[in-house]
Formats: structure tokens, sequence, C-alpha cells
């Protein structure tokens, strides 16, 4: 594995997104509805997949799985930041915060969690064929982020036909806030 | 209950003047779609059917204009009643504007002011006032409100549902019927609730009933039944100018429910639901023809608040204190009453004016309190005055990015104050119907708003603005 510095292996792939998402964002909300729609693709692959690119660079340039983990969450995260922060015209400092936990942040949190698991996947499947078979395939944080990611996909996506959690996060408001 | 003591107690002196009034009747009614001012008050109090749909733009029907929608029924109502071309509700949200048109009250008298706050039943309905004068009264559908299933006073039936958060589900949604949970008994929720609706009106009676249909259609998800699922298929939906598709994800467009998919298949799957209720107010309607009823009955089409489709680039449930959020569909049938039935009238009537119109036409007193007014004078006669402003109010409601709100909606402006940040808009609504020009920023605006600031405040303060027709 190459050595790299911690601004080679994380922060150069993780702000490759993160930029693409922030500028993307800037045009969307500048522009015609064709540019717009245009932004908004590049916008919402940067929040929703930009994880394809962060993991597989990262892990190859030697970040640790901490540094792997954070920097695909970055950009999702400043995307909900973003959004916490716009909330706040209309609600306090804590509504903003509670804001946060929305259903379309986990799922594209969940979202990360399960591409980082395929993602591991293939990256130590490509090592093992290089290092002739000495690396174990299937590690458990592979499984781990799968299968939380596929949950949380779920739970966004089907569960009580793709309201439930959303009722549910209401139902938690109600009782902290009211 | 009174008609059945007075039919007990017909004398001689009564059945003469009946049947002269047949005879009358059978004599104009042939002419009753000559228009005139005259009017043909039923021989008995009438029947009321009201039906709600949820999140209905008022666009969304064929006799609105929509370029593809087929809404026969909707359209046949019109054709022989009144189309409300500015029909609104005074806050557009669902459970307040529920609220609203049960009490007759704006929602910061009645309290529920937004999807939390509960509904605490200290406040009459019309349901109750009617069947306390004699109307047999029925409650079937999406009731709503915050807070715990109450034991809604003044109704037998009271059929809902509470899952998911009382939005109920379009297939297979269990019932509550009197506070009992039973299983659906079709799969579709549009027509199980209209089969109830019928089981209601086909019940033997002497008293003349009331019956409040409100369907969990055309609420998110749009899950159209199965063979209305390919409909419109090769339709392209009239977005506004200026729509991308990712409208429905951003601008604080989280909570919908409704961000899988493409705008523009969520826009035919609306389409289709709203095309599963026509059928289903049709056979409503088929019904009361068929039981010979449909003489003696006010029906009542409406809408609980808007629905963005990209105007504004908003998406979503009403909410925002612009036209496609706050005007709702409003269609009144009232045979006998209504001298030239098809006609569009463009008076300013209110979800706070449907309890006290329904109170006019059952012959019962109008409680105090209520803040809206009859609309029957509109009914009766194409020149009556409408009212000349309301107040539009919306409160905070989590997790909703629109800050709470004041305005006050004349014939020619609407002007609105927010609370927070945001600063005021006036719009020429006349002039610029869609709402994009803020005049706000110029002086002649400016001057405009100082009027309308002032009436605002009288609104606020119930100093004016309730009168609907006269």
């Amino acid at each position: 594995m190459p050595d790299r510095n911690f601004s080679q292996r994380i922060v150069v792939p993780t702000s490759i997104v993160l930029v693409a998402m922030i500028v993307s964002r800037i045009i969307y909300f500048n522009s015609s509805a064709t540019v717009a729609t245009l932004s908004g693709i590049v916008m919402f692959l940067c929040i929703g997949f930009g994880s394809f690119l962060i993991y597989p660079l990262s892990f190859v340039r030697g970040a640790p799985l901490t540094e792997r983990i954070i920097g695909c969450l970055l950009t999702p995260l400043v995307w909900n930041g973003i959004e916490m922060y716009n909330v706040g015209q209309a609600f306090s400092p804590a509504e903003s915060l509670f804001y946060g936990v929305n259903i379309l942040s986990i799922g594209a949190v969940a979202g990360q969690f399960l591409i980082m698991g395929v993602c591991d996947f293939f990256c130590r499947w490509n090592q093992g064929r290089a290092e002739r078979g000495e690396t174990k395939v299937l590690s458990p944080f592979a499984v781990l982020a799968s299968v939380s990611g596929i949950l949380g996909i779920y739970l966004v996506l089907v569960w009580g036909e793709g309201v439930g959690l959303h009722y549910l996060l209401i139902g938690l408001y109600k009782n902290i806030f009211l | 209950m009174r008609s059945t003591d007075r039919r007990k107690g017909t004398t001689r002196k009564a059945a003469l003047r009946i049947l002269g009034t047949v005879s009358i009747l059978s004599i104009v009614l042939p002419f009753r779609l000559i228009p005139c001012e005259a009017s043909f008050p039923p021989s008995e109090r009438p029947n009321i059917v009201f039906v709600l749909s949820d999140n209905q733009n008022y666009k969304f029907m064929s006799c609105a204009g929509h370029p593809f929608l087929e809404t026969p029924n909707m359209d046949r109502l019109a054709r022989e009643g009144v189309l409300f071309t500015n029909a609104f509700v005074t806050t557009s949200l669902c459970s307040p504007s529920r609220a609203s048109f049960l009490t007759g009250k704006y929602a910061h008298t009645h309290g529920v002011q937004n999807n939390f706050t509960p509904w605490d039943g200290s406040h009459r309905t019309f349901l109750e006032v009617l069947q306390e004068a004699g109307y047999d009264t029925a409650f079937i559908g999406k009731w709503h409100m915050p807070g715990s299933l109450p034991n809604l006073k003044g109704v037998d039936p009271f059929i809902t549902f509470t899952i998911q958060g009382g939005q109920g589900r379009y297939l297979n949604c269990p019932l509550i019927v009197n506070g009992e949970e039973r299983p659906s008994r079709k799969p579709y929720i549009t027509e199980e609730l209209t089969d109830y609706a019928i089981e209601f009106i086909e019940r033997k009676r002497d008293a003349p009933f009331c019956l409040y249909l409100s369907h969990k259609a055309v609420h998110h998800r749009w899950t159209p039944p199965a063979h209305l699922a390919d409909i419109y298929a090769d339709k392209k939906p009239p977005f506004p100018e200026g729509f991308d598709p990712w409208i429905p994800v951003t601008r604080g467009h989280l909570f919908e429910g409704t961000n899988q998919g493409f705008a523009s298949q969520l826009y035919r799957n609306y389409c289709r639901t709203i095309v599963a209720l026509d059928e289903q107010l049709g056979r409503l309607l088929d019904r009361l023809d068929a039981l010979g009823m449909a003489d003696n009955t006010l029906v009542v089409f409406a809408g609980d608040n808007g629905f963005f489709w990209g105007e504004h680039k908003l998406f979503g449930t009403g909410r925002w204190p612009y036209d496609d959020s706050i005007r709702v569909p409003f269609i009144v049938r009232y045979p006998g009453t209504i001298p030239d039935v098809g006609r569009r009238a463009d008076q300013m009537v209110l979800n706070i004016d449907v309890a006290p119109t329904f109170l006019e036409v059952a012959d019962v007193p109008v409680p105090q309190g209520m803040e809206g007014a009859s609309f029957l004078p509109i009914l009766r006669s194409a020149s009556a005055s409408g009212r000349e402003a309301f107040l539009y109010e919306y409160f905070k409601d989590f997790p909703y990015r629109i800050p709470p709100t004041q305005g006050v909606r004349t014939d020619k402006y609407m002007y609105i104050e927010y609370e927070g940040r945001r600063k005021p808009e006036l719009y020429d609504m006349r002039n610029d119907p869609q709402q994009e020009q803020n005049l706000m920023h110029t002086a002649e605006g400016r001057a405009s708003a100082a009027e309308l600031k002032k009436t605002l405040e009288s609104l606020k303060s119930g100093r004016g603005g309730t009168h609907a027709g006269s």
C-alpha cells in the first residue's frame, strides 16, 4: 500500500466530492431550469453516491477505517448542516438540530454505509488479487456497514409505505418539544 | 326528529298546503333553468352531503381547465351547481383547515393551529348542531386532528382511521368505526369510505341527514387503484416554467413522503388518485339520484388545502400564503336554489363559511362565535356581493420550513407578513395572479401595503371581513 500523508489519503478524495457538491449546489440555486436540472444531478450524485469515489480512493491510499468513514459521511453531513441552518429561520436552535435527523439525511447516511460496505469488499478483493490471496476479503466492517445501510434504506424507503420513519420522528419531536 | 313529528301531526289544512305547493312546483320546475333571482325553497329541510378531498390543488379538475385530467363527476356537480373560483382556506394546512370547516372558526379561535395542537372538543361542530336540530349525522373518513381520537359529539357513525399519524393509507386501511377497530372491507380506501357513505344515506329514516365524507385522497403517496394505474402514462405534466425535477427534495422539501420517484411520475399518480376520487364521487351522486334524494340534497365538494407542483419553486402541501396553497376546489349543488346552474362564482368564500351555510339551509340558528358567514345568498343570486377581505394565518409546524404567517387577501391584493427574517410581500392579484412580482419593492406597493396593514390589524382583532354574501 503506498505511503501517503493525511491530506493525500483522505482530504483530497473527500474534497473532490465535497467541493463538487457545494459548487453544484450554488449553481442549482442560481440558474435556469435546464442548468439546475444538470447541477441537481451532480449535487445529489455527490450527496448520495460520493462514497463510491471517496472510499476506494482513500482505501488504496492507505487511509485507516475511521478516516474513510468520516470522509464518506462528510458530504451528506455538510449538506444536511446547510439544511439545518436554513431551517433556523422558522425554528429554535434545538429544533433545527433535531431537524437534522430527517428521513433524507438518514437515507443519505445509510446509503453511504451500504456503499462503504460494498466498496470495502471489492477493495479487499482487488487487494487480495494483487497480493495473491493474503487479504481477508470479507471484513466485519463490510458486513456491518452493508447490513446497517440496507436496514436504514429499508426504514426510509419501504417501512410504513416510506413514511413510517417520518411519523416516528414526528412522534419523537412531540415528546421532546411539546 | 322534527320532521317525523311534523308528519305525525299533519292536519287537513297542512295537507292542502302541501298539495298546493306540489302543484305550483310542477308548473315552475320545468322553467327553473331560466336565469332569475327567485329562489325555490325545498318543502322540507334538505339533506346535506359534504365531500372533502385532501391536498387537491384547485386547478386539478377538468372543469377548472386542467389540460388532461378528466373528472366528469366534479364537472357534473359544477354543471348542475356553482363552481366557486375564489374559494379559500384560512389556514392552508390539513388539521387547522378541517377544524375550520367543522366549526366555522379561524384556527386562532378553535385552537387547532397546526398538526400538533390538539382538538380539545370545546368548539361545537356543525354536525353537533345539526344533530341537535334533528338531523341524522355521520362523519366518515379522515379526521387527522392532533391529540387522541375523540368521542366526536353529534355524529353516528364516526368512522375514521388513525394509522400513519392519522393520514391513513390507500390500500387495506384499518378503520375505527364508532371507536372499534375494523379491518378494511374493500382494499381501496376511497371506495371503502364511499361504501360506508352510501350505506349511511341508504338508512331508512324520517329525519334529514348530513354526511361529512372526508377522503384520504389525494394525499400522498398517491396510490391509484389497479384499473387506473396506467392512465395518463403518455401525458406530460404541465409543470410551471422554471420547474426542475429536484424541487421535491430541495428547499426544505424533506418530509412529504413524496420524494420517491420522479416528479412526473408523482404528478401522474396524483392525477390518477383524483380520477379514482371522482369515480367514487360519481357513485355517491348516482346513489342519491337512484334514491330520489338528489333534488332535496345540498352537495358541497371542497378541498382542505392546496398543493404546489413547482409553482414558486415549491412542492407539497399548501402552508405558504400563495394561491396554489390557499385556494381550493369548491363546488356546490343545491337543486331548487340556484337559478342559473353551471355558473362560476368569483365571490370569495372560505372554509369557515361552510358551517354557517349548512346551518342556514337547515333552518337552524347559527351559534354565536362562528366566524364565517353563509354563502347561500351567492347561490341564490349571481349578483350577491362577496366578502371584501379575509385573514390568512399560518402557525409554526415542524419540520416544515415556513415561518409563521399572517396575511390579508382582498379581491385585488394579497399582503403577507412573516415572523422572523422574511420580509413582507404584496401581490396584485388582478394583474399578477401567479404572484411573481412583489410590489413591496415599489413606492406604489408600499403605499397600498399601509392600507392593507390596517385591514390586517382589523381582521386580526376580529372586527371585520366575515361577510360572505348578501
